[in-house]
């Protein structure tokens, strides 16, 4: 599922000095030129230059003394233009040079709900070590967010993507660009990096009230009632809920452990689907999308059948992951 | 973060900064309460201005306004512009909220230096506004570093290399560029009149308040001296009353040389007339347009002058004139109107009745002159219908053309044929540039008459008048230009105070200000020419010119690229230097292998070189430490390489 194609960036940016039609064909031409890859560096091949509002103000008043000192036989004058323009000239090189060398690697973006912002990580750094300044990412033409480059090191920007729909979410081609040093000039590119992001179904409260003590005759998708019993404590492993820590252990400095309860298997919570009121194939996902979420917050073991796939009893951020991930390719 | 933000620090500061430091030398150049209110808006920027209500900004605004147009009578003058742009420079500082604002004052900042160079031409104000640059520089930086102006010194190495980045470009574009020689346009009230052909009295006022270039002279051998350097333009013959007009000659007039001839160059700036000047008097010309010696030994020239012309004249500065011109000849230099001035006419016949000789004649008026209550002065009352009776019998004070017009007059009254000749006196020599400066300032009139076997002499009747009897108002008025305002020329203020000018440093001063003045301020189309003679490059065309532009700002360009965006991989310093001390022990002998560990390594130097133990194991320790023990600090890693970096190693 492409969610942004070139098309829907080219009529989110805004680009006062090129019409539409324009606008399109460079991006189809884009498209064409910058393939998607995991790591990107950039090169004279990607990146393109152009006077920003501010460079065209400086020409304006560089020609303005230039021919002002011209007029006048005024020397100083005259080398005052020719040290801006030399200045322009210099500045052409240092903005390009501030993007060039620039490493882009997506890192792992984590799930989102569906409606709600995604972030994809960005690592910018450059393998020469060189630093880079006021560099930024967004999804038009526009800078919202930048960050510099230190050298020798690497910094983390994200993209922030609105997710519409539920599954996978590529991430879409969007905009590097960088005013500094001058912000005379607008250096930018449209790379895009191979990453793709997990959207769940948006969380929808269903319209019955969820009975943690309901009657239990399996009609909805009811959770059963669970024991709350105690049974004792278990090392804690990577992917347990931290809900369950005995963080009063943990502050004695025992270490981390769950608090493990016996949970009889009839105390089990069932979300089946096929059990769910006649409603849209979306909404009943998102009805358990927010089941699921409840119930790994009140600490439930819950079970999730969609059918043909059937998540066991269980509870813990990574079981609420496999559930949700399965809710949101299904 | 944002990639913009107002408030980041440094922002503002540098900006406020930036503005007052360049509005400051214009401050001193418009009326008080414009620097005044300029001033109390800066500092208010600090503050309470940001909060003013946009109505308030608007009145005040327009308050200003209203204000300059009343104190400079008007809008589109050059001193109300000033005024103008240094107002609204510091309102715009009051409006800075947004991005846009800030990028347009940072750019108001270098169009400000250049006003300010407008208006100063000193070396000193010169150098102060140069050296904002990095200051401006700066502002348009912090502006786009996330971190505004934290790592100032970073900042500030960055602002400066940037400034020296350009000066390869400036230099090539300072030689190369084009001149103008004729200005596009001219403000209104700089306007100049130039000189014209004919002498109406009150003509020439204007132009002795004008410093505005006429010529400009460089001669073969040495300049003549001071008072031989006049500069014959316009023979002025035919006197109506009011008004000395041109004339015309009977017949050529014959010139035998009776001294060396002096050869030059002038350039002479646009007149929009036929006159070329020269020394008196030009024996030939070679100009670009077109241009013959009259009957009366000036030079004129087939089309009016409205661009630079470049021309060469050579000069017989002792000479006679016309000596054997007959009685024919004679008549138009012995015309006067039927009536008027009845009182002159009887003063010069019962002078020449006493004077029989011309020259005697001539004398006895300039001793008059000398010694009656003849003034130098500016300051001229009207005068009434007689002019010649009214300014010799009642004012006895006026300046060149007056003393010319009167003296002629009195001399044809008196039987001596006589002439008035208009062009101008004097000039600066510049020792640096050698070459001779004519402003419009150095206008003057003077006056020929014709002796038996002496042919046309001239005569000076300004210089008669008693230096005591100049009038200070017109020194000062020609001094304004030098010494008026402030540090506009601290040279001449220093050259006041004897004694002081033996300091080393104040001489240097003062060569740099001359050298300043004949190179840089004065640079133009024919020095350009003469610098690049001295490079080597006689004759070059226009299209030359822009050829050899082209190529070199294109190669200068390419060696900038290569120069910044140039391949080279930051290395942490401790590497760095671990490296050059293997390089240095490399090139001494001792090569380290791959394999080697640093111990190893300095075993194997300390055998090589015995005498340097010591140094050699302080060395890697140092390096070691700060490596892999992570206790040392740079600092120490640096200082043990500069004690071992230029020491000769020697081997056993």
């Amino acid at each position: 599922m492409l969610a942004a194609g070139s098309s829907k960036i080219a009529g989110r940016s805004r680009w006062p000095l090129f019409p539409r039609w324009w606008r399109a064909r460079f991006f189809a031409w884009v498209e064409r030129r910058l393939l998607a890859a995991p790591e990107l560096r950039l090169t004279q091949r990607e990146i393109f230059i152009f006077p920003s509002r501010g460079g065209w103000l400086f020409i304006l008043v560089s020609l303005l003394i230039l021919v002002g000192a011209s007029n006048y036989q005024n020397n100083l004058g005259l080398v005052l233009a020719f040290w801006l323009c030399s200045l322009g000239v210099v500045a052409i090189f240092l903005s390009f040079r501030n993007v060039l060398g620039i490493r882009l690697r997506s890192g792992d973006p984590a799930p989102t709900f569906a409606g709600e912002v995604l972030r994809f990580p960005v690592w910018l750094d450059d393998p020469e070590g060189r630093a880079h300044a006021a560099v930024g990412i967004s999804l038009t033409a526009t800078i919202e967010d930048a960050w510099d480059v230190p050298t020798q090191g690497a910094v983390c920007a994200d993209l922030r993507v609105p997710s519409v729909n539920r599954g996978w979410l590529d991430m879409p081609r969007f905009c590097l660009q960088s005013l500094a040093p001058f912000g005379w000039l607008r250096v930018w590119t449209w790379p895009k990096l191979s990453a793709r992001a997990l959207v769940y179904p948006a969380p929808i409260a269903p319209p019955w009230p969820l009975q943690p003590h309901g009657d239990g005759d399996g009609k909805y998708a009811q959770p059963v009632t669970g024991s709350e019993d105690f049974a004792g404590h278990r090392i804690w492993r990577q992917g347990d809920s931290l809900r369950q820590v005995d963080w009063k252990a943990y502050a004695k400095e025992r270490g981390l452990h769950l608090r493990q309860f016996v949970a009889p298997s009839g105390d089990e919570w069932w979300f089946r689907l096929q059990e769910l009121p006649a409603a849209s194939g979306e909404t009943q996902l998102s009805w358990l999308c927010y089941l699921l979420l409840e119930a790994e917050h009140k600490g439930q073991r819950y079970g999730l059948d969609l059918g043909a796939d059937k998540f066991t009893p269980d509870q813990g951020d990574l079981h609420l992951h496999r559930c949700l991930k399965a809710l949101a390719l299904f | 973060m944002k990639p913009f933000d107002l408030n980041r620090p440094g922002v503002r500061p540098l900006l406020l900064l930036a503005i007052a430091s360049a509005l400051l030398p214009l401050w001193l150049k418009t009326p008080g309460w414009v620097g005044g209110v300029s001033a109390l808006v800066l500092f208010s920027a600090l503050g309470i201005g940001k909060k003013l209500p946009r109505w308030l900004l608007l009145v005040v605004v327009s308050a200003a306004t209203v204000g300059v147009v009343f104190q400079h009578k008007g809008l589109f003058t050059r001193d109300a512009g000033l005024s103008l742009i240094v107002l609204m420079a510091s309102f715009k500082l009051l409006e800075l909220k947004s991005y846009r604002d800030a990028m347009l004052i940072s750019a108001l900042g270098f169009f400000l230096t250049f006003v300010g160079l407008l208006f100063y031409q000193s070396l000193a104000v010169a150098l102060y506004l140069f050296l904002l640059l990095p200051l401006h520089t700066a502002t348009v930086l912090v502006m786009h570093r996330l971190e505004g102006w934290r790592g100032l010194l970073v900042l500030a190495k960055d602002s400066g290399r940037l400034v020296l980045l350009a000066v390869p470009l400036v230099v090539l574009l300072y030689l190369f560029f084009p001149r103008l020689s004729a200005p596009l346009w001219r403000l209104p009230g700089s306007g100049v009149t130039g000189p014209t052909d004919s002498m109406t009295i009150g003509d020439v006022q204007s132009l002795v308040l004008s410093d505005e270039l006429a010529f400009r002279v460089k001669f073969d051998g040495a300049p003549p001296p001071e008072n031989e350097r006049y500069w014959r333009g316009t023979v002025l013959a035919d006197f109506d009353g009011l008004s000395w007009t041109v004339g015309m000659p009977h017949a050529p007039e014959v010139m035998e040389p009776l001294g060396p001839v002096s050869r030059y160059r002038v350039a002479l700036e646009p007149t929009r007339l036929r006159w070329l000047y020269a020394l008196d008097v030009p024996q030939s010309v070679d100009s670009p347009l077109q241009a013959r010696r009259t009957w009366t030994a000036s030079l004129l020239t087939y089309g009016f002058i409205r661009q630079r012309v470049d021309y060469r004249v050579e000069s017989v500065l002792n000479y006679r004139l016309g000596a054997n011109a007959n009685a024919d000849q004679l008549a138009p230099y012995l015309q006067l109107p039927e009536n008027g001035n009845p009182r002159a006419r009887q003063f010069a016949r019962e002078q020449r009745a006493r004077h029989p000789d011309a020259s005697a004649f001539t004398h006895s008026l300039l001793r008059l002159i000398h010694d009656d209550n003849y003034w130098y002065s500016l300051q001229v009352p009207e005068l009434a219908e007689d002019i010649v009776d009214d300014f010799w019998f009642n004012h006895k004070r006026g300046f060149c053309e007056h003393y010319a017009n009167a003296v002629t007059f009195l001399l044809r009254a008196g039987g001596v044929p006589a002439r008035v000749v208009v062009g101008y006196q004097g000039g600066d020599w510049n020792a640096f540039g050698r070459f001779l400066t004519v402003r419009h300032l150095d206008a003057h009139a003077w006056l020929e008459f014709w002796q038996e076997g002496q042919g046309w002499t001239r005569l000076d009747p300004t210089a008669a008048v008693s230096p005591a009897r100049i009038d200070p108002s017109y020194l000062q008025r020609i001094a304004r230009r030098d010494t008026l305002l402030t540090f506009d020329d601290w040279g001449s203020v220093i050259k006041n105070e004897a004694g002081v000018g033996d300091l080393a440093i104040i001489k240097w001063w003062q060569t740099a200000n001359r050298w300043f003045e004949a190179n840089i301020v004065q640079f133009n189309a024919d020095l350009q020419r003469d610098w690049l003679e001295d490079l080597g490059l006689p004759n070059l065309s226009m299209a030359d010119m822009v050829r050899i532009l082209v190529f070199g700002v294109l190669s200068l360009m390419f060696v900038s690229a290569w120069f910044i965006l140039r391949s080279r991989p930051v290395r942490d310093p401790v590497a760095r230097i671990y490296a050059a001390f293997c390089a240095k022990l490399a090139r001494a002998g001792v090569r380290r292998e791959l394999h080697e560990t640093p111990q190893d390594f300095l075993r194997r130097a300390q055998r090589a070189f015995p005498a340097e133990r010591g140094e050699l194991r302080a060395m890697v320790d140092s390096y070691l430490a700060q490596r892999y023990a992570e206790t040392g600090s740079i600092r120490a890693l640096q200082a043990q390489w500069r004690r071992l970096r230029w020491r000769r190693l020697r081997a056993l």
